[in-house]
């Protein structure tokens, strides 16, 4: 199914396979995106199949995920999203690392926060250490790929 | 020999005792007991649980009494000294600067303030005067220091439950905002992320801002500049950086030891006959409402915000905008994370949370000068 969405005068191509899979699957200009839709409690066999085809899941009810890992321009770096202080690393480098395991912990306001791989793969490198202060946005880890 | 004469019997020897006291005594248990057992507040659930038994046992704390628990009473709630001394601690582990970064949460701050007035109003129709019904609203702020030096001001009969509401209900925090939480807000305002990339706040500025609150608010409200002056005393002697250690004495030992007292003193005022009677369970129940109000007008408040920005505010932020510092911004940060655990609304919570703080204190001065010129 291919929808052509125009955003502030540019138009996009959107590329949908199954609507049916979970994460679906979309291609936009050629760059992958895994989206979830909002309503994932309702089972798939309580949808009709025509209306799965004419009604393609709204924009407004779904969450754009990072690319996917095929996609070219995949997030390497794991980046802190507040400044704090790291308390734990709970990997080593080369360690094999699955889509939400916990990296390491930031604590910020005396709050602990895991801070959670967004992809799975390999972490490279660690720069950081225990007890060290971040900065917003400044880069903790590294896959290797 | 049945029950009755076997207590009546042990009541003989110790003549103030009564059924009303066992009563207390169990409370006084069940305060002990969350703070033990399930660690809610601890710190402050503690001491008053304990005040609270040693107060039925003739260990009362009053305003004429001469036991340890009276002369504490005079010397730190009747005099308000305890709830200023705490507020030097709490304004020492404030941090503004993410208030600073954002000056807009101060509306979120304002707004978590609405509930103190609607159960004023609400109060009055059940039968209270208005310094107690302005004292009661006051607890929908969870500002345990703030509640306790308006109501000494306004209503110091009903000190105890008053207290008791505001410290009760800053340990319940986790069990009674979620759900409305949850009500209020969709999945997807839920999911909103919101990055931190604020301007680096310089030095000057964040030495400043607490001088600056201080006249600014002892200016435009003076019932509150007690109050705010001693929260930014406190916050003054961190971010000055040249007084290490007065820093550290003030969130450390004077908040410690004050913390102890208070609780104690406020749990040692809880004997069966200033509690144990309807005006008490109506002020639990009107403070309770107070607070979920607080909430609500936060979150839509925060809802309100998230639509001016097309979307860019997640209105979870808008349900710390209460005192409660820093437990609500937690349990805000907390429930974003639950959904997405990239979104980190931390930042953005605690400027809400601390604008909270402050316009609790404001609201608490503002409510003061209104009643006390009736």
């Amino acid at each position: 199914m291919k929808i052509h969405v125009k955003i502030q005068n540019k138009t996009y191509t959107v590329r949908i396979d199954d609507v049916h899979s979970r994460p679906i699957q979309v291609d936009v200009d050629g760059e992958g995106f895994e989206v979830w839709p909002e309503e994932m409690t309702i089972p798939r066999d309580t949808i009709p199949l025509h209306s799965a085809i004419t009604e393609p899941p709204s924009l407004t009810s779904v969450r754009m995920e990072e690319p996917i890992a095929k996609a070219a321009n995949q997030i390497k770096q794991v980046k802190a999203p507040i400044p704090g202080v790291i308390t734990s690393i709970s990997i080593k480098e080369g360690d094999k690392v699955q889509f939400g395991q916990e990296l390491c912990v930031l604590e910020a306001m005396k709050m602990k926060n895991a801070i959670r791989a967004n992809r799975e793969g390999v972490i490279a490198q660690i720069l950081i250490a225990e007890g060290d202060s971040v900065q917003h946005s400044q880069v903790l880890m590294e896959f290797s790929d | 020999m049945d029950f009755n004469q076997i207590f009546s019997y042990i009541s003989q020897s110790f003549p103030i005792f009564n059924w009303g006291n066992l009563v207390m005594l169990i409370a006084g248990g069940i305060l002990i007991y969350l703070a033990v057992a399930k660690e809610y507040e601890p710190v402050l659930l503690l001491p008053i649980g304990f005040g609270c038994i040693l107060a039925n046992l003739g260990m009362a704390a009053s305003p004429e009494g001469d036991n340890f628990l009276s002369i504490l009473y005079r010397a730190g709630i009747e005099t308000e000294l305890f709830p200023l001394l705490i507020f030097i601690g709490v304004g020492g582990m404030i941090d503004f600067s993410p208030l600073l970064a954002q000056p807009k949460m101060v509306l979120l701050g304002a707004a978590g303030q609405f509930g103190i007035y609607g159960t004023l109003i609400l109060a009055t129709l059940l039968g209270f005067n208005i310094r107690q019904a302005a004292s009661i609203g006051v607890i929908g702020a969870i500002d345990g220091p703030t509640a306790i030096f308006v109501t000494g001001k306004l209503a110091p009969e009903l000190l105890a439950p008053i207290a008791v509401a505001a410290y009760s209900y800053m340990s319940l925090i986790p069990i009674i905002q979620p759900p409305i939480m949850k009500l209020l807000t969709s999945r997807k305002e839920r999911l909103i992320r919101m990055t931190y990339a604020p301007k680096p706040i310089s030095r000057i500025v964040r030495v400043t801002f607490p001088v600056a609150v201080t006249i600014i608010v002892s200016l435009l409200a003076p019932n509150a500049a007690p109050l705010i002056a001693a929260l930014m005393l406190g916050n003054f002697l961190k971010e000055s950086g040249v007084v290490e250690r007065l820093n550290k004495a003030a969130q450390n030992e004077i908040i410690n030891i004050t913390t102890l007292f208070l609780g104690l003193t406020i749990g040692a005022t809880m004997t069966a006959s200033s509690f144990l009677n309807t005006d008490t369970l109506m002020i639990l129940g009107l403070g309770l409402l107070a607070f979920i109000l607080d909430t609500i007008a936060g979150l839509l408040f925060g809802k309100l915000m998230s639509f001016f920005s097309g979307g860019k505010i997640n209105p979870l932020i808008g349900a710390c905008g209460i005192s409660a510092f820093p437990m609500a911004g937690r349990l805000s940060a907390k429930m974003a994370q639950d959904e997405d655990f990239e979104n980190f609304i931390l930042m953005h919570a605690m400027g809400s949370n601390t604008a909270g703080q402050l316009g609790s204190v404001i609201a608490g001065g503002l409510l003061l000068t209104l009643v006390m010129a009736l």
